[in-house]
């Protein structure tokens, strides 16, 4: 067994195993799993978000803007200057990354997990057989019941109306991931078409694919995606990152002041006021004072 | 706002006529099947079925021949002239075994995958599916006679003595059931694990043998379904066991998935011998002759014993991880690993380390 099998899939797997175990249903127990990591990596995504709106806002700097476009044509000149600016204001361009960078493995070790989990072939459950901890009594583990309201979790899921099978998941992954990539767009090109075309286009291919995915895998993890996709888009709206308003509006009629909102959410404590007065009113005060009270101590500078 | 949800509507037909279109079917890791008559040995690997000269080792044919979309991990039944194996797609095919193009029947009955090879008995065919159910066709036409459900998905080959179907089940229980209806012929036999292993029926004790992943192994009486004996020997826990046991020169011979091999007396359960763990498997023994069998473990090595467990060869075919159940002809020893370079690997029954033929197929 390889490394990253010792320290993130097995223990994962183990887990989701024995959240089965407890609430003896394999559905329930990979809803609860999902949103049991989606809690953990809370912190990372509060900092990847932080990071993200810093970088925001230096988009809408004045000065950095004037640099931008005085340097359009050095390259060169442009990255030293840019250096300088983050620099100065305390930012750095990869921060946002790296939150994301550590949630990967838990991401895909959590994908791992419910695939391992869901073995339905002599060969995937002699290999999930091997990875389950002495203390989980195997007997009692496998085979794991893998019907979960019309599906079979092993297998990839349809629900059948006159004799035609409708891959409801499916569907529903593609537009959980769709609502959740428009609703959690990013600023604008800033007018460059190419940059906004591709991120259309990624838009549309993105839920597609995931889409896809749900088709043809099992329905274990077509569950996975949709309760993923649903509670991120519920953690996004909880710190003000998602404005729903994006679903039925294009890019174009975007209104800036969203960033200064957004920007008030992340300043600390003692910008509160201020920011108060300079942001417009939040389309939704709920999600807003949610986002206050989420807000980590760290972000105090 | 209208257009918006015009928009959003034709984006969910879209994607629904996308993913209907894309489909290749149902991604799941398996192990290769096998099956062979005294010309041929049958392939099923993934996307095709091949039919290959025992000979030789060329290839008669493919099935598919065209570019049809099958998963197939379950060996094919061939009884006379039925050539009949189940899908990952969900279908039962019975074709002409000279000529696959020539399909007899195709049964869609069925909303889970073919995972074990079917029994056929009297004109009825015993289809066990992950739907829950077991099928059973009409040998002919493919017809629907019955169907019996359980809690979980079936995966293992069914066995028919007489009238009645015995069925190993997921759900820690053996299953009797009647052949021509489908009706429940005695209680579900309990055991204390999942069985994943084939039942093994042998006529001159009449009784059915099997092991479970609950570390048991017994003997059923095959009339009154009740248990004759279970494994209590030197092993003091046996591992999960996953294949049928072999029966050489009056022995019971079985493996658990640790590699402990125990040879028994059928009658009466009392230990022969025991070879302590040689090597993780999940394939079962192979009997060579009557007085030898062969092992072949997960870590690619293959070895042959005789029947007072002395060991005879030992061998290891590169890069190899072997998880099916050496299949034993006229005259060769077929192997089927995963990760080798060749997907059999045939060797002469006298057996040596040198393959007399491999297969790959040709792209």
């Amino acid at each position: 067994m390889n490394i990253w099998e010792l320290i993130i899939v097995q223990p994962m797997t183990n887990i989701l195993l024995f959240i089965t175990m407890l609430v003896k249903n394999f559905g329930i127990a990979i809803i609860l799993f999902t949103l049991l990591i989606k809690l953990l990596t809370i912190p990372l995504t509060a900092k990847q978000v932080k990071s993200r709106r810093e970088m925001a806002d230096l988009q809408n700097d004045p000065q950095y803007k004037k640099i931008m476009e005085k340097y359009k044509d050095d390259r060169e000149k442009l990255a030293l200057e840019q250096q300088r600016i983050y620099k100065e204001k305390g930012i750095s361009p990869f921060s946002s990354c790296l939150p994301l960078l550590l949630q990967m493995p838990i991401i895909f070790g959590l994908y791992q997990a419910i695939m391992r989990a869901m073995a339905s072939t002599p060969y995937e459950l002699l290999k999930l057989e091997r990875i389950i901890y002495p203390f989980l009594d195997v007997n009692k583990i496998i085979p794991i019941q893998n019907r979960f309201l019309w599906m079979d979790l092993g297998q990839p899921e349809r629900l059948y109306v006159f004799g035609i099978g409708i891959p409801v998941l499916a569907i529903l992954v593609v537009l959980t991931s769709w609502l959740q990539t428009k609703a959690m767009e990013g600023p604008d090109a800033g007018g460059d078409a190419s940059v906004a075309a591709t991120t259309n286009s990624m838009n549309l291919m993105m839920p597609l694919f995931m889409g896809y995915l749900a088709y043809q895998y099992s329905a274990g993890l077509a569950l996975y995606f949709v309760i993923s996709n649903l509670s991120t888009m519920l953690i996004y709206a909880l710190m003000g990152e998602m404005n729903f308003k994006r679903l039925f509006s294009s890019n174009k009629e975007e209104t800036p002041t969203k960033k200064v909102i957004e920007t008030s959410l992340v300043s600390n404590d003692n910008d509160e006021e201020e920011d108060e007065k300079t942001a417009k009113p939040s389309p939704k005060p709920s999600a807003r004072s949610a986002a206050k009270k989420m807000r980590p101590k760290k972000m105090k500078k | 706002m209208k257009t918006k949800i015009f928009k959003l509507f034709l984006l969910v037909v879209l994607s629904l006529l996308l993913l209907a279109g894309c489909a290749t079917g149902p991604i799941a890791q398996s192990t290769p099947g096998m099956s062979a008559n005294d010309t041929h040995v049958f392939l099923s690997a993934m996307n095709k079925i091949y039919k290959i000269n025992l000979e030789d080792g060329t290839e008669a044919w493919r099935y598919p021949t065209d570019n049809t979309r099958m998963v197939v991990y379950a060996p094919a039944l061939l009884n006379d002239e039925d050539f009949i194996f189940g899908d990952m797609f969900n279908k039962l095919h019975k074709l002409d075994i000279e000529n696959p193009q020539q399909e007899d029947w195709e049964s869609t009955e069925a909303k889970g995958w073919y995972q074990a090879k079917v029994a056929e008995s009297d004109g009825i065919v015993i289809a066990p599916n992950t739907d829950r159910n077991v099928y059973a066709f009409n040998t002919k036409d493919g017809s629907l006679l019955w169907k019996h459900e359980d809690n979980f998905a079936f995966i293992s080959e069914p066995l028919i003595i007489d009238d009645t179907v015995i069925i190993s089940s997921q759900n820690h229980e053996i299953i009797f059931l009647d052949l021509k209806t489908g009706e429940e012929k005695d209680k579900p036999l309990d055991m204390q694990g999942a069985v994943m292993a084939a039942p093994y029926y042998l006529e001159e004790t009449d009784f059915i043998y099997v092991g479970s992943l609950g570390n048991e192994f017994i003997a059923i009486n095959a009339k009154t379904h009740t248990v004759e004996w279970r494994y209590e020997g030197s092993i003091e826990k046996l591992s999960g066991i996953w294949a049928k046991p072999i029966y050489l020169r009056g022995q019971l011979i079985f493996n658990d998935d640790l590699g402990n091999i125990v040879s028994v007396d059928p009658k009466s359960g009392k230990e022969n011998w025991v070879l302590l763990e040689q090597g993780k498997m999940l394939a079962g023994l192979a009997a060579v002759n009557e007085d030898s069998f062969i092992v072949a473990a997960e870590d690619g090595s293959v070895r042959m014993f005789d029947t007072n467990k002395k060991q005879l060869l030992h061998f290891n075919i590169d890069k190899a991880k072997i998880y099916t159940t050496p299949l034993v002809t006229n005259n060769l020893v077929i192997i089927a690993p995963l990760g080798a370079e060749y997907m059999l690997y045939a060797y002469p029954i006298e057996m040596t380390s040198t393959p007399q033929w491999t297969f790959k197929p040709a792209k």
